[in-house]
């Protein structure tokens, strides 16, 4: 069956099984490097996409359910050029060791930004409580969180 | 004519360059004997470096990226050295065909080792490079000095620049020890904390990660393997109705891979195949709740490996313990991955394992293929925290590989593969017998480990048996009796000895020879179990004397570095109980007694009806001798004190007698967002001091940190990990018991 959605803006059309998880698509057909295989039973949040602005764990959703919807993945976000807040703090915060958690967390602080201008950092703690960090990264990537939902609002005003 | 080579081994280009450094100096007319052992092994300067045409400097690293941020370190040290700009560093990650070996990137040596080496290399290339521009400003070097690349006469720009006089790009010489290290002039790159290099395109999206490697004849490959080690497939009779159109099963005796060009064919065949499998028992797994009992059980006799004092000598205040940690898995976020590809005679792998250079042996070695036949190429991945699945996994893909010759192989391990395949850290016990005068001076000291050995790495020819595999496949290579590392930088027993004053002392180490689990290097090694039991000792002894743990360890230090982030500790982190019912406690060791120092604080809440306990916060202080990079510091003294907390607090490979039940996250707990504690980091930079590694530094002081904390806060000591609040409250329901 043919599936269509818009990835990051783009439309795109892919014929593969129904049943083929979002994430092999992305990563497979599509050319997406963001979103990485981390354990492949939603539990690690590596592989965080948004599909219509929620959150969902590419790794478990099956390509058909995405049918006519919008799939926003890290690349969707910014670029080097013009980084969203999230990236850019990220980077002036140097909040990752390895980086392979990186994505899915970035993806999910964009939306908890969307929602809340301002989070306290027990909102941002538990925001990010479905994802995991092994390296220990944790306190920078809640001041990276910080510090985006700043830039945002400087951006803002 | 005299070559330009040859003006470079005349005396006078030595004399010029190199009277600056006394020691090299004096060696200058030969390769110094006193260069690293790496700069021995590797002396072609072109292994290390060379200059591109379009005015970049080439870095040929040979130790590799593991999310430490060691290859921004690196291109600061090569950026200071030539006075290039840090943009003009590339790096080329470790490839065997044209880095230098330098083996493991491990153990918090890259720093030390690398780092060192590759600066005298810098220095060196430095030294020729002057050499050449004032030949071709007909002057003497004594007159240049060098701005990103370009000569200045006399303090003026000439015009001309590397790039211009290393015509070929290529230095054509052996490293000599020629370089001029000053430590002492001011740095304008070393010394800061730059940015790391790899972060922006993990930010954005882009190719960054061994994952994100693709070729147009890529085919998936997925692992079918057994539940348990030492397992045999016995019945391998399938049908060709469990596989997709397309798809091939690669079989050599008990090694099992499905192949094939979609990868969600290739995973859902792979489970397929794996319910139609069946496998011998393989090993009999101890049991996990009494694992000292079994560590104690299976071990050899005692071999001493420290000794001091004339034995034992009575003493009324007496303390003594035992300690224990279960298995723990690296549990690195991604599974294992490789790719591998047979083109004619010639194998390459592209992997994210600790060495190039080992694997690369060793590989050769289980294929039976000459060792020039076969490239290794790194490209990072997620953390490892040691000898995680990337080896085997470079191993398997190189087995199916050669089954497939032509076709380039991406083996993906699944979550549960890794949690499987990889080797854990040994379960160990310690025992401790301490006393201490009244006056509040260590007296005695016995300590005792029971542990596996904690190194099987496929690192070499000789130890190609420590893949997976190969008891596996049919031309199978038993696996290497356990080797336990000798001091000064132990196995089990890193750290074991303690760095405080002990008139009376003695080590001894039990080696458990079999492995039901296999297990080998995570992160400190023995260190981490072996600094938790001394300094849990250390705050026992103190409070015996009534003395206060930071004065206690200071009375009992002779080393001032040592001494020094102690007194550092007290002053910022306000050294008291800041709340009702906290507790606060103390870890202090020096790495293999022999690198950076470090001291952590740490602050909890312990909930007694619940048994939960709440991390507040910890404090750090660490003297790791000249830092090239204070933020890269911070980050691996901050990423090893909650990787510490982790284990302490909450993990626990779980098994039954038959099989590993640890196969997921659910199974698996780390700590998480809303568990981690606050953390304030304070680095000691000595910059006229050696630099250190500092992956390693933290674990140790902070799990013992924690684990004094907890007994300052309950009351009562903790003394097997994992400290779960059910064993909070079962050890607070023993004490009211007595």
């Amino acid at each position: 069956m043919a599936v269509n959605f818009k990835l990051n803006g783009t439309e795109v059309t892919l014929t593969i099984a129904d049943e083929t998880p979002l994430l092999y698509a992305l990563r497979n057909d599509l050319g997406i490097n963001s979103c990485r295989l981390g354990c492949g039973l939603a539990q690690c949040g590596v592989c965080t996409v948004l599909v219509d602005g929620e959150p969902e764990r590419a790794c478990v959703v099956p390509i058909k359910s995405v049918d006519n919807k919008k799939v926003t993945t890290v690349e969707g976000l910014g670029t080097s050029e013009s980084p969203h807040p999230v990236q850019q703090a990220f980077i002036d915060e140097q909040a990752m060791q390895c980086g392979y958690c990186a994505s899915g967390i970035i993806m999910t602080t964009s939306l908890l930004l969307k929602n809340n201008k301002d989070p306290s950092e027990s909102e941002i703690r538990d925001a990010l409580s479905g994802h995991i960090c092994r390296c220990g990264t944790h306190t920078r990537i809640i001041n990276a969180v910080k510090k985006a939902a700043q830039l945002a609002r400087s951006t803002e005003k | 004519m005299i070559s330009r080579r040859k003006l470079l081994f005349n005396a006078g280009a030595l004399t010029v360059y190199f009277s600056l450094n006394p020691v090299l100096a004096a060696n200058a007319n030969k390769p110094s004997s006193l260069l690293p052992r790496a700069l021995k092994h590797n002396p072609e300067l072109d292994a290390w470096l060379s200059l591109d045409k379009r005015g970049k400097v080439k870095l040929f690293s040979g130790k590799v990226e593991l999310g430490q941020g060691i290859l921004t370190a690196f291109a600061q040290i090569v950026a200071e050295e030539l006075n290039v700009a840090m943009t003009r560093v590339e790096i080329i990650n470790t490839d065997t065909r044209q880095c230098p070996d330098l083996g493991y990137t491990f153990g918090g040596i890259s720093i030390e080792h690398g780092g060192t080496a590759l600066q005298l290399a810098a220095a060196e290339a430095k030294a020729v490079l002057l050499s050449y521009g004032a030949q071709h400003l007909a002057t003497e070097t004594s007159q240049l000095s060098v701005q990103d690349g370009e000569f200045y006469l006399n303090n003026q720009p000439s015009g001309i620049t590397y790039w211009q006089v290393l015509t070929d790009s290529r230095f054509d010489i052996q490293s000599y020890g020629r370089g001029v290290i000053e430590q002492s002039r001011e740095h304008s790159i070393v010394g800061t904390s730059a940015q790391r290099l790899d972060i922006p395109a993990k930010a954005f999206g882009q190719a960054a990660f061994i994952q994100d490697m693709r070729f147009s004849d890529m085919w998936h490959a997925r692992i079918v393997g057994p539940p348990v080690p030492g397992a045999a497939l016995i019945d391998s009779n399938f049908e060709s109705k469990h596989l997709s159109a397309g798809q091939h099963l690669v079989q050599d005796g008990s090694f099992l891979a499905i192949v094939g060009k979609r990868e969600e064919s290739v995973v859902r065949d792979s489970l397929t195949i794996a319910n139609n499998c069946q496998w011998s028992r393989g090993s009999e797994l101890p049991d996990e709740n009494n694992l000292v009992a079994w560590l104690k059980s299976a071990a050899d006799p005692a071999e001493t490996v420290a000794q001091a004092g004339q034995g034992k000598r009575n003493s009324r205040l007496n303390y003594r313990a035992q300690f224990s940690r279960p298995y723990q898995a690296h549990a690195s976020l991604a599974p294992s991955m490789a790719i591998a590809k047979l083109e004619g005679r010639q194998l390459t792998v592209w992997s994210h394992a600790q060495g190039m250079f080992p694997l690369r042996s060793a590989i050769a070695r289980l294929l039976d293929m000459d060792e020039t036949m076969v490239r290794c190429i790194h490209v990072p991945s997620c953390g490892c925290y040691g000898h995680n699945g990337a080896d085997d996994a470079a191993c398997d893909a190189a087995i199916i590989a050669t089954k497939l010759p032509g076709r380039t192989i991406r083996l993906q391990y699944s979550r549960e593969d890794e949690f499987l395949r990889e080797p854990y850290t040994s379960a160990m016990a310690v025992e401790i017998e301490a006393s201490v005068t009244e006056q509040g001076k260590i007296q005695n000291w016995d300590y005792q480990i029971w542990s596996c050995a904690h190194s099987s790495r496929p690192g070499g020819a000789k130890r190609a048996g420590n893949f997976l595999s190969a008891s596996r496949i049919k031309k199978s290579i038993a696996k290497p009796a356990s080797v336990p590392i000798p001091q000064p930088r132990g196995g089990s027993d890193r750290n074991a000895v303690p760095l405080y004053t002990v008139p009376n002392l003695r080590i001894r180490r039990h080696l458990v020879p079999e492995m039901p689990l296999r297990a080998s290097s995570l992160r400190t090694l023995g260190a981490f179990t072996n600094v938790i039991a001394i300094e849990s000792c250390i705050d026992q002894l103190a409070l015996m004397t009534a003395v206060d743990p930071i004065d206690f360890r200071i009375k009992n230090l002779q080393d001032q570095r040592a001494i020094h982030v102690l007194e550092r500790l007290r002053e910022v982190s306000d050294w008291r109980r800041h709340a009702e019912g906290q507790g606060r406690g103390i870890g202090f060791a020096r790495y293999k007694n022999s690198a950076a120092y470090c001291a952590v604080a740490f602050f909890v809440r312990v909930n007694k009806a619940t048994g939960k306990i709440t991390l507040d916060k910890a404090v750090s202080v660490t003297d790791a001798g000249r830092v090239i990079n204070p933020d890269g510091v911070k980050n691996q003294i901050e990423g090893g004190i909650i990787q510490a907390a982790s284990w302490c607090l909450k993990e626990r490979v779980r098994f039954s007698k038959t099989q590993v039940k640890s196969r997921h996250w659910g199974e698996y707990p780390v700590l998480g967002f809303n568990e981690v504690p606050e953390l304030e980091t304070h680095i000691v930079n000595r910059a006229d001091q050696p630099p250190y590694g500092v992956g390693e530094v933290s674990p140790g002081p902070a799990g013992a940190a924690l684990a004094n904390s907890i007994a300052d806060a309950l009351g009562v000591r903790l003394h097997d990990i994992p400290f779960t609040s059910s064993y909070v409250l079962q050890a607070l329901h023993n004490v009211s018991e007595v």
